[in-house]
């Protein structure tokens, strides 16, 4: 296949990935702050339901990088 | 070291005319954590706070109105004032300060409030100094309404535009306008529409008489007199401040330490001649307890040790973490999460483990790294020195400043973004223009060739973040399964399963990954044995061990829970998710890595290289300021992410949480010290 088209696939993975965590993090991020405010002992629970949604991003990093050494990006895929 | 401090439930009980000094006795020690008495019995009550409790609840009353009308929040004094000096001079002081800062502080309102009046008058002043007109004339006439005020917009054609005899006169004030209008007391009504609709403000003279310039001049100097008398009175109250803070902050947390040992026995169960102190004392310390007891309060107070049932004790323990030295500061992170239970596992030596080696991999440079270790030793320091937090906190980043800058030198070979020498990607292309401190820099690293590049071994660091992931979330299941043990033998042998399902998935990717000299030696090590038994499915190896294991894990599940395994199965997706989520090391690493070359390429490349000394400075100010940014960035991410391996990835593992931390009675010092008499 074109390695443009994988490319941009590539891109497309980590960036659609990147505003799916966004999204998922603005709700819980806000929530987590004030739960935060209420009760400062609600810090570690926060950091944990404001990190959940990261992992998405990271599947996005591990299929753009699949992606990028399967074009030969790295030269040895 | 891995469970909390064991602790022996303790009863107490002596004549209650002993109970002051057994309860300062317990102050003291450090070390009683006491279980408040619930009355339930009418023979033994809660007790009742010592006489002097009224009293020194009031001096604490005082003390501390007076400290807030002196601002002592933030006051740091120099030194710190004996208790027998607080006893012989607070009670004079604060009869003196009661009246000398009451009064001050009285007299400051009146000062400022006058001020402010006169300042107020001014200003209405200045507008009837420019219409020009004597006072009087404003006021008392039987046919004519005066008006006069600001408004923001100008008034004047409307005025005009009425037609009815009026004088009215305009002038420009400030942003907006200021006027008066004299009109029969016929026309009233429409002029009073005119300035309704214009939303304006209105002015009365403030005198009956005179010329406004005269009036000015004399507030002007009463405000002048006022405004020195209000800096005398200030710089009163600042030397009242200085003479008396350290007395006051020492006494008010002397008298504080006082009451709770007052009211200390609202705690304690008590009769008519007796009293009964029960509370928890770690196990080493019991003997030290009843020796002080002994000592200190005598032979007819007798020091029990209470039998306690397991579960009971597993419920109500208090929970005093107990590491190493050198792993203390990580407390701060899982007291964070929240305080485990008596019969858990600490994970605290784990997360010290771990951290560090995490935060290192994820920032990985020299340059980085030695700024992180400096800003530790920072806040270690000097923010630590009042507080605890810091000092932990600035200890957690020096050590992963450590790690950072260790892997940075031995492993990854760069400093701020930039490599040592130019990297090459696998076709022998530079990277980036071969940007490197031997090239660009002229600094030679007597260092040979990066056992691993960042922006080129991309796929050994998804590697050892696999590798990571197995190791971690292995040693967590097994701290689940020791958690499990004591509580239930199915929950424990579940664990177990999930121990084999996660080899499972470990091995799987392995034989999936492809590419990575790293992936080839943990293949060769953890998978040799059963290297040839795949099957090939749409071009990936689907290992019949790595499968079977997954599936031993899932009947191990239908065994034990029955149709509650349904759930159960679910959760082998999470697990994958969370291994995949342990790449997070490799893609801040990654990232972190890139940003950091990029932005030296665009500096040097565009900036520093057309030679022109304008742009060579401005290249310097940008550099700097992208390179803070990718440290604040990177650090930022890297600590938070590392957290939140640690606490979703590893302590769901076996973590609970929610258990009370072990408070004893007793206190500490800041202002004051314990004389010796």
């Amino acid at each position: 296949m074109d390695p443009g088209l994988i490319a941009i696939g590539a891109g497309l993975a980590i960036g659609l990935a990147g505003v799916g965590t966004g999204i998922a993090q603005a709700g819980a991020g806000a929530a987590a702050v004030g739960a935060t405010a209420e009760d400062p002992k609600m810090f570690g629970k926060g950091i944990i339901f404001m990190a959940l949604p990261e992992t998405i991003v990271i599947f996005g990093f591990v299929i753009a990088i699949l992606l990028y050494a399967g074009m030969g990006g790295f030269a040895g895929g | 070291m891995i469970k909390p401090e064991r602790m022996s439930r303790i009863a107490i009980v002596g004549p209650r005319k002993k109970l002051d000094v057994a309860i300062r006795s317990l102050y003291e020690l450090n070390l009683f954590h006491i279980v408040d008495y619930v009355s339930e019995d009418p023979e033994v009550k809660i007790g009742v706070p010592l006489p002097q409790a009224n009293e020194i609840s009031q001096k604490l009353l005082r003390l501390r109105s007076i400290a807030r009308a002196l601002h002592l929040d933030n006051y740091k004094p120099n030194k710190k004032v004996t208790v027998g000096e607080i006893e012989r001079t607070t009670a004079q002081a604060v009869v003196t300060l009661d009246l000398e800062v009451t009064k001050k502080i009285e007299n400051r309102l009146t000062l400022n409030s006058r001020i402010r009046e006169l300042t107020t008058q001014n200003d209405a002043l200045e507008i009837f100094r420019e219409i020009g007109l004597p006072l009087d004339l404003f006021l008392d006439y039987e046919t004519l309404n005066v008006y006069t005020g600001v408004s923001q917009e100008s008034i004047d054609e409307r005025m005009k535009a009425l037609g009815a005899p009026l004088e009215f006169l305009e002038i420009s004030h400030g942003a907006g306008f200021a006027f008066s209008a004299f009109c029969k007391k016929s026309d009233a009504g429409s002029v009073q529409e005119i300035l309704n609709t214009s939303g304006y403000q209105e002015l009365k003279p403030p005198y009956k008489s005179g010329a406004a310039e005269e009036h000015i001049l004399a507030n002007t100097q009463e405000i002048e007199k006022l405004q020195k008398t209000l800096t005398n009175e200030e710089s009163a109250i600042e030397a009242l401040r200085e003479k008396y803070a350290a007395l006051i902050l020492a006494s008010e947390e002397h008298y504080s330490i006082e009451i709770q040992q007052a009211e200390a026995p609202l705690r304690v169960a008590t009769t008519l001649n007796s009293f009964a102190i029960d509370g928890w004392v770690p196990i080493s310390s019991a003997d030290s307890v009843r020796r002080t007891m002994a000592e200190k309060v005598g032979d007819d107070v007798a020091v029990e040790m209470l039998p306690v049932p397991k579960h009971e004790e597993d419920e109500q323990a208090p929970v005093k973490l107990r590491n190493p030295r050198f792993a203390k500061p990580f407390e701060l992170f899982v007291e964070l999460m929240s305080t485990p239970l008596y019969r858990e596992v600490d994970p605290t030596i784990f997360v010290f483990a771990v951290f560090p080696l995490f935060f290192g991999l994820m920032i990985g440079d020299f340059g980085y790294g030695a700024c992180l270790m400096l800003a530790g030793f920072v806040m270690w320091k000097k923010l630590g020195k009042d507080s605890e937090g810091w000092r932990k906190l600035g200890l957690i980043v020096l050590a992963g400043g450590l790690f950072a800058a260790l892997f940075g030198l031995l492993l990854f070979h760069d400093a701020f973004g930039l490599p040592f020498h130019p990297v090459l990607d696998e076709r022998g292309v530079p990277v980036l223009g071969g940007l490197s401190w031997e090239t660009t820099m002229g600094i030679y690293i007597p260092l040979g060739e990066a056992p691993m590049e960042k922006l080129v071994d991309v796929k050994d660091l998804l590697a050892i973040s696999v590798l990571a992931a197995w190791i971690h979330m292995s040693v967590g299941l097994i701290l689940g399964f020791r958690n499990e043990l004591s509580h239930s033998r199915k929950h424990a042998a579940t664990k177990v399963f999930w121990l084999v399902i996660l080899f499972g998935l470990f091995a799987q990717i392995l034989f999936m990954a492809k590419g990575s000299p790293l992936r080839d030696t943990l293949f060769m090590t953890f998978c040799s044995s059963f290297a040839g038994m795949v099957i090939p499915f749409s071009g990936l190896n689907l290992s019949i061990v790595a499968l079977s294991l997954i599936l031993i894990g899932v009947a191990g599940f239908f065994a034990l829970h029955g149709k509650g395994a349904m759930m159960e199965l679910m959760e082998i997706l999470s697990l994958l998710s969370n291994v995949i989520s342990y790449t997070r090391i490799a893609a801040i690493g990654v990232a972190k890595g890139a940003m950091a070359l990029a932005f030296n390429y665009i500096v040097v490349t565009y900036l520093f290289a057309g030679g022109n000394i304008f742009l060579i400075i401005a290249g310097a100010f940008v550099l700097v300021l992208l390179q803070l940014l990718v440290f604040a960035l990177g650090s930022l991410s890297a600590g938070i992410q590392a957290l939140r391996l640690n606490y979703v990835e590893f302590f769901l593992k076996f973590y609970t949480g929610g258990g009370v931390s072990f408070e004893p009675l007793g206190y500490k010092r800041k202002y004051s010290e314990k004389s010796e008499v």
